[in-house]
C-alpha cells in the first residue's frame, strides 16, 4: 500500500483533483462556458435525436397497445367529442363576431404585438434535478438571453437561466428560484408567485403575500402584472385552487394550479423581447434575476387594487 | 499498437461511448420510467462498474468522464461530480485491485456505499445550501428514491461492463 502514494496513478489523481477543483470555481462563477459548450456541442444533437425518437416510439407503441373494444370505446368518445367541438365552433364564430365588432368600437389593439417569440422543444430532463428544469434546442444563435420568460400557448412555463449557442436551460415555475410578480386577473389584488419543493410535488405554485383582508377566492384566475421586467403584463399563470393563512405571518396565501404542466411539457416559445422588457433589471444594481419582479411587487404593495 | 495495446484501447472506446449512450439516455425526457418520482443517473453504477474492472488511472478518467456529463446534465458547476466520481473511482478500482476480492456482491456493497455518497453530497450542496426549504422532505421524498432507483439497476452494468472487460481483453493483460 505505501507504494500507492509513489505511483503514477496517485500523482494522476492529485492533478486530476486540483484540476478539477479549479474547473468547479471557475464554472461556479460566471466561466467555464467553453466547457459547456464542448459538451453541449457534441451531446444536443444526440439528445435531440433520441428525445424524438422516444417521442415517436410512445405514440406508435400506444397505438398498437389498443385492444379492439379500447378502439371501438375511443371511436364512441370521439365522436361525442366532435358533436361537442361542433357545437363550440358555432359559438366560437358567434364570439369571434361579437369580438371583431367590439374590437372596433373600442379600438383595441393586439396587446402581443411587441413579442418576438422562438419556439423551441424540450430535448433533456435531469433525473437530479428536483424542480423539473429543462433543456430547449434553441441558444443564443437563435436570440435567446438569460432571463427569457418561456411561455406555451397556455400561459407561463418559466424562464432561461443559462445559456448556450445551441441550447439553453429553462427553470420552471414549480423552481423556488421563480418569483413572479402576479395580480388576480379578477380583482387586481397582487402578490408573489413562488413555490417550494412540497409545492412543486403537487404541481402548484404560491400566491403569497396577499392582505388579511384578501378579495382573491377560489376559481380566479392569476395573471402576470409585468413589474420588474421578467415577464409581460397579463400572461396567464394559473387558477386559485384555495387561499390558506400563511403559517409564519399574518398575510394570506393562495394555492394556484399553473395552466402549464410543466413536468410533461415538450413544446415551448421563448419571448426574446417585449415592450418593457428588463426596465426594472437594468435600473438597479440589485436587481439582476427574477427575484427582481418579486422585490418590485412586494415594493409595490401586496394588496395593490 | 500490439495486440494488448489494441485491446486496451477498443475497451476504452466502448466504456467512454457507454458513458455517453447512457447519460443521453438518461436525459431523454419518457425513455426512462419514473419511480415514485424519481430516476436513476445511469452514469454513476456505470462508471462504478468500470471502476472494478480497470486499474486506478483509467478508472479515474473514465470516473471524471461519467461526473462530467453528470455535472453537464445536472447544470450547475462543472467539476463538483467529476470530482467525486475520478477520485472515488479511483479508491474503489484500488479496493477492488488490493483489498477486496472482485465479485458481484463487493462490487454491490462498494456501488451502494458510493451512490449514496454521491446522492447525499448532491442534498447537501445543492439543496441544503441553496437555503431550500424542507431539506429532510426532500432527502426522504426524492434523493432516497433516486438512490434505491439507482442502486437496484446496478447489478446490469456490472454484468455488461463485466462482459466487456472479460471479452475485449488480451490474454497477457
Amino acid at each position: 500500500m505505501k507504494d500507492i502514494f509513489h505511483s503514477t496513478g496517485f500523482k494522476a489523481l492529485i492533478i486530476a483533483v486540483f484540476a478539477l477543483l479549479g474547473l468547479t470555481l471557475t464554472t461556479a462563477g460566471a466561466g467555464g462556458a467553453s466547457v459547456s459548450d464542448a459538451i453541449g456541442f457534441l451531446s444536443t444533437p444526440m439528445e435531440r435525436i433520441s428525445t424524438l425518437i422516444t417521442n415517436n416510439a410512445a405514440a406508435t407503441a400506444q397505438d398498437a397497445a389498443q385492444s379492439k373494444e379500447e378502439l371501438a370505446a375511443e371511436n364512441a368518445r370521439l365522436k361525442k367529442q366532435v358533436d361537442e367541438l361542433n357545437r363550440k365552433l358555432i359559438r366560437y364564430y358567434t364570439y369571434q363576431q361579437e369580438n371583431a365588432q367590439l374590437r372596433k368600437f373600442l379600438e383595441l389593439k393586439n396587446e402581443n404585438q411587441d413579442f418576438k417569440p422562438v419556439s423551441a422543444a424540450v430535448i433533456a430532463r435531469d433525473p437530479a434535478n428536483l424542480f423539473y428544469q429543462f433543456t430547449i434546442d434553441q441558444g443564443s444563435d437563435a436570440a435567446i438571453s438569460v432571463y427569457d420568460p418561456v411561455v406555451t400557448e397556455s400561459g407561463v412555463a418559466g424562464w432561461v437561466s443559462s445559456v448556450s449557442a445551441n441550447y439553453a436551460r429553462v427553470t420552471t415555475i414549480l423552481s423556488p428560484d421563480t418569483k413572479i410578480s402576479a395580480a388576480d386577473k379578477v380583482n387586481r389584488e397582487g402578490g408573489v408567485v413562488s413555490c417550494d419543493i412540497r409545492f412543486a410535488d403537487q404541481g402548484i405554485v404560491k400566491l403569497g403575500l396577499l392582505s388579511e383582508k384578501t378579495a382573491v377566492k377560489k376559481g380566479d384566475i392569476v395573471v402576470t402584472n409585468g413589474l420588474g421586467g421578467v415577464y409581460p403584463r397579463d400572461l396567464a399563470v394559473g387558477t386559485v385552487r384555495a387561499v390558506k393563512n400563511d403559517p409564519y405571518d399574518v398575510s394570506l396565501y393562495a394555492e394556484v394550479t399553473p395552466f402549464v404542466d410543466v413536468k410533461n411539457v415538450r413544446d415551448v416559445m421563448v419571448i426574446t423581447s417585449f415592450q418593457g422588457q428588463g426596465e426594472t433589471l437594468d435600473d438597479g444594481a440589485s436587481a439582476s434575476s427574477p427575484q427582481t419582479a418579486a422585490s418590485a411587487a412586494s415594493s409595490s404593495g401586496a394588496g395593490g387594487k | 499498437m500490439n495486440g494488448e495495446g489494441r485491446m486496451k484501447a477498443i475497451r476504452f472506446f466502448a466504456y467512454g461511448i457507454e458513458l455517453l449512450v447512457l447519460f443521453v439516455v438518461q436525459e431523454t425526457p419518457g425513455l426512462v420510467p419514473a419511480v415514485f418520482g424519481a430516476r436513476p443517473l445511469l452514469v454513476l453504477p456505470a462508471a462504478i462498474s468500470i471502476a472494478v474492472f480497470e486499474r486506478e488511472t483509467a478508472s479515474m478518467a473514465f470516473g471524471i468522464e461519467g461526473g462530467l456529463l453528470i455535472d453537464f446534465g445536472f447544470g450547475g458547476a462543472l467539476g463538483f461530480h467529476a470530482l467525486l466520481l475520478g477520485a472515488g473511482c479511483y479508491l474503489i478500482s484500488l479496493i477492488a485491485a488490493n483489498l477486496l476480492q472482485t465479485n458481484f456482491l463487493t462490487y454491490l456493497l462498494l456501488a451502494s456505499a458510493a451512490e449514496a455518497a454521491v446522492y447525499l453530497l448532491q442534498w447537501i450542496f445543492f439543496f441544503v445550501f441553496s437555503g431550500y426549504g424542507h431539506a429532510g422532505y426532500a432527502l426522504s421524498a426524492h434523493y432516497l428514491p433516486m438512490f434505491c432507483y439507482t442502486a437496484v439497476l446496478a447489478p446490469i452494468f456490472y454484468a455488461f461492463n463485466r462482459t466487456l472487460a472479460l471479452q475485449i481483453r488480451s490474454k497477457e493483460e
